[in-house]
């Protein structure tokens, strides 16, 4: 690495310039880092915390501009220099500014007419409007917004349809296209695995778990989780299983949702059996007669996501003996039992992602029956968020009765704070379950800033003299910015059991509670 | 005989910073401190003023021009100017004062009757733009407004940022058609060789803005010393060590990237709200009373940071502490658009540093509301 400075005296170049060249130049061939700013006495105390300030630099006054150009070699240092020099004194072309802010969809179309993608993230009273002025212009959408009008979803899905246009969401929260990463979205490699989904965690998770078999994603599209439903009718789910029929990188289709209504998931099953490629179907949770339905087409119907994964490698040619699978940890869940009283018989989930909750929430389903959830189906199941939990009980923190008013918890533990601390008070519960999400738009270190709650409950458990486990899953890649052998790590420091994915979480769950037949 | 030069470009001054304008009575020579596009810094006995463009928002010390841009009027940073009958000569152009409409900074009368930190912080993930106070990376969830504490820069918890998150590359690149097949394309559409140069830094200028850090490692720590310095100072302020207080001004001031550097734009956008708010927010105002900014940072940040400390600003940043202090919190989102307008980062580095000045005006709030309620037992 050569470190190459050159101080400017008495220079003034104004802001949006002086920034931008610092971000143009680490386009520089060569160039590993750039810095162009001003030599206030804190600016090189920075550059020497970095080890960066030279002798002729510690020379430089408040009203000098100081380049400084870091490159792999010494030959490239002096063209670097000069390059940079050039982008300094360079005025934008005519006609192109570098930043331009458009007040509206259309004449940013206008603007911009090599752009082909709108994501529109207004208030969802008006999202459809903003949404409807992205497909005039031509432009793919994702939608963004919830709480959009389901007629207003209708016509804009017909409307994108028609017009050969992508229209994922409303409450569309994920998609990687041509590896381009939206919303929340985990750092997967690109491959060729194109996954349609109606659920947004669910569609991260198999991405996640794509990745952790060696595989690779091509495109993720979103539809939004109504999609599936009798009245949406799966628009999107279709016209997105043609999008990667057509995608010459997807080799291997993957679709993934909460069960579909009967007639929708009929269509979806027709269009995927008459693929030329092949498909993996993973409808979470899904009851006998969609399986049958899959079954009679000659689809396996996977009603969980890491099989459906492993399915979708295999399918892209991975060999699965050659694959660490993960298998459940016996003789730790023999141990966890041992360490529980008997009436410590009841899983706590408390979830970040909707999908990783549901999925957790139906593997306790088929094995105890009174499983409750803000997000349960069955009204009998029902609780609210603001209800006491009841025997098992799995809450999505994600829901409105949650976020309403403060972030997502995939940003702000906060909720789940409190009630980690609520739970863990209660004599009857052996094991709480929860999920850590990482990738971009995800909290900076999700799983250390629920420490310090955990250990407070655990010492509340302890002062009772009970063992508390508590199982944690990081959903994310070896690529994710948080990074995940760092998250996993913090798990085991803290004595956290680690799940490797979503469905071995909810296994692993209910097998720490399980008492035997009774 | 000399030659006659070209006749000077007659220019009205459409407004005029109050404070300045009684300053500007006697004749005198200014030297061009400094020259940009839309604005040109005079330096005077009094210190800088600047004469702007119509495009430019008002500012303390600051006279606004009916004209859009100064290009091409021959003015050279170094050169003189005068001051004569209330008229600048400032290379070709020459400037009528008299005539324009004096602006004074305002603060609202009375302190906000609600937090308005989340829809603050919830406009700033909106229209923010990162590289400065704000992270190069990380987001919120649009429509959900951040909580107070997550607003808090001081507990190392905020994180708002364009929002959703776009990462990578330009969604532009591509074309994703259902029904047609889907292009290929690299995920980075600036290593792509076949892409003209303008292209390619356009579309590094986009990643500016948008997730990637915008200047690589280096500008990542200036960007993480910034928040944690601001975060320095309202900690030091909530303990009450007023020596604590000035210390991290110090650390603050001058740090960061910007002809303004953000560390000082954040100060800015404290300092005003402070002077708003007083209270244990007057720390921040008694502190930087006993800085001397010129040492530690460029001239141009130093004039705005000696305004600041009594209460002045660029005028968006006005605007959002009166839309701050109503009760119509719908205001405010508008008003950080307009402010985070400013300079590259530098409107959503005085955002930032309003968020710190209310985050420590709402803990002394709270302490004394706490504080009520046991004397109620």
């Amino acid at each position: 690495m050569t470190t190459t400075a050159v101080i400017k005296k008495n220079t003034y170049i104004d802001s949006v310039s002086l920034m931008s060249v610092s971000a143009r130049a680490q386009a520089i061939p060569g160039v590993t880092q750039a810095f162009a700013a001003m030599g206030t006495p804190m600016n090189k105390e920075v550059l020497a915390g970095q080890g960066l300030l030279s002798e002729e630099l510690t020379a430089a006054g408040p009203g000098d501009l100081v380049l400084i150009v870091v490159t792999e070699t010494d030959e490239d240092a002096e063209p670097a220099m000069a390059a940079l020099e050039e982008l300094l004194v360079r005025k934008p072309a005519a006609g192109r500014s570098d930043e331009v802010a458009y007040r509206t969809i259309a004449s940013a179309a206008e603007g911009r007419p090599d752009a082909n993608l709108a994501i529109v993230s207004v208030n969802g009273a008006y999202a459809a409007r903003e949404a409807r002025a992205a497909l005039n212009a031509g432009l793919n959408v994702l939608l963004f917004s919830d709480n959009v009008p389901l007629e207003d979803e209708i016509e804009l899905k017909r409307a994108a349809h028609d017009a050969g246009l992508l229209m994922m969401g409303p409450d569309c929260g994920t998609a990687i296209l041509n590896g381009v990463s939206l919303g929340f979205a985990n750092r997967v490699r690109r491959g060729r695995i194109g996954i349609v989904g109606a659920s947004g965690t669910g569609s991260q998770e198999l991405s996640v778990r794509i990745h952790d078999f060696t595989g690779g994603v091509s495109q993720l599209i979103g539809t939004g989780g109504r999609d599936l439903s009798e009245v949406v009718g799966g628009i999107m789910m279709l016209d997105g299983i043609d999008a990667l029929e057509a995608d010459p990188g997807t080799e291997v289709v993957v679709v993934v949702s909460k069960p579909p209504a009967p007639s929708v998931a009929a269509r979806v099953l027709d269009r995927l059996r008459a693929s030329s490629k092949p498909v993996v179907v993973c409808f979470l949770g899904a009851g006998e007669n969609t399986i049958a339905a899959g079954a009679a087409r000659g689809i396996q119907v996977h009603t969980r996501t890491k099989p459906a994964a492993l399915a979708a490698v295999v399918a892209a040619g991975a060999d699965a003996r050659t694959l660490d699978l993960h298998e459940l940890n016996w003789p730790l869940i023999e141990e966890v039992r041992a360490r529980l009283r008997p009436e410590q018989r009841f899983i706590r989930g408390l979830f970040a992602g909707g999908t990783l909750c549901d999925e957790a929430m139906f593997l306790a389903l088929e094995k105890y029956p009174n499983v409750y959830s803000n997000i349960a189906t069955n009204p009998e199941l029902r609780i609210s968020g603001r209800d006491r939990s009841r025997e098992h009980t799995f809450l999505d923190l994600g829901e409105d009765e949650f976020t309403n008013g403060r972030p997502h918890p995939m940003i702000d533990p906060s909720a789940r704070t409190e009630r980690l601390l609520q739970e863990a008070a209660d004599p009857e519960v052996g094991v709480i379950a929860m999920d850590f999400v990482l990738g971009y738009g995800a909290n900076a270190d999700p799983v250390g800033t629920m420490l310090p709650a955990v250990a407070e409950a655990r010492a509340r458990a302890a002062a009772d003299g009970r063992h508390l486990e508590i199982l944690g899953y990081v959903l994310g890649t070896d690529e994710d910015p948080q990074g995940l052998a760092s998250q996993v790590a913090k798990l085991g420091d803290a004595g956290i059991t680690w799940a490797s994915s979503s469905t071995n979480t909810g296994l692993l769950a209910r097998e720490f509670v399980w008492k035997g037949e009774q | 005989m000399a030659e006659p030069g070209p006749r000077p470009l007659r220019v009205r001054v459409r407004s005029i910073h109050s404070g300045l304008a009684g300053e500007l009575s006697d004749d005198r020579r200014l030297r061009i401190h400094s020259v940009f596009p839309h604005a040109v810094n005079l330096e005077g006995a009094d210190g800088l003023l600047t004469v702007a463009s119509c495009d430019v928002p008002n500012a303390p010390r600051t006279m606004i021009l009916d004209r859009q841009d100064l290009d091409g009027c021959g003015i050279r940073a170094g050169e003189a100017a005068t001051l004569e009958g209330r008229r600048i000569a400032l290379g070709q152009l020459s400037l009528r004062i008299d005539g324009a409409q004096a602006w004074t900074p305002a603060l609202p009368p009375t302190p906000p009757a609600r937090d308005p930190r989340p829809a603050i912080a919830a406009a700033l993930c909106a229209h923010g733009r990162r590289g400065g106070a704000l992270p190069a990376r990380g987001a919120v969830r649009p429509g959900s407004a951040l909580s107070a504490r997550d607003a808090d820069p001081a507990d190392g918890a905020f994180r708002p940022g364009s929002a959703p998150p776009t990462r990578d590359a330009d969604p532009a690149g591509d074309a994703v058609r259902p029904g047609s097949a889907l292009p290929k394309g690299g995920a980075d559409p600036a290593d792509d060789p076949d892409r003209s140069d303008s292209a390619r830094l356009a579309n590094s200028a986009h990643l500016a803005n948008s997730a990637r850090p915008p200047g690589g490692a280096l500008s990542d720590a200036v960007s993480e010393a910034v928040r944690a310095r601001l975060g320095d100072v309202i900690r030091a302020a909530s303990g009450g060590s007023g020596s604590g207080v000035r210390a991290a001004i110090v650390r603050l001031c001058g740090l960061g990237p910007g002809l303004t550097p953000s560390g000082d734009d954040a100060l800015v956008g404290a300092l005003v709200t402070a002077a708003w708010l007083r209270g244990r927010c007057g720390m921040l105002t008694d502190a930087a009373a006993t800085v001397d900014f010129a040492g530690l940072t460029t001239a141009v940040s130093a004039t705005a940071l000696a305004a600041a400390q009594k209460g002045a600003g660029p005028e968006p940043l006005h605007a959002l502490l009166k839309a701050a202090a109503s009760d119509d919190h719908r205001r405010i989102d508008p008003a950080v658009a307009a402010l985070a307008a400013i300079g590259h980062t530098s409107g959503t580095d005085l955002a930032v540093g309003v968020l710190a000045a209310l985050t420590l005006h709402f803990r002394e709030r709270q302490a004394s509301s706490t504080r009520d309620r046991r004397g109620n037992r």
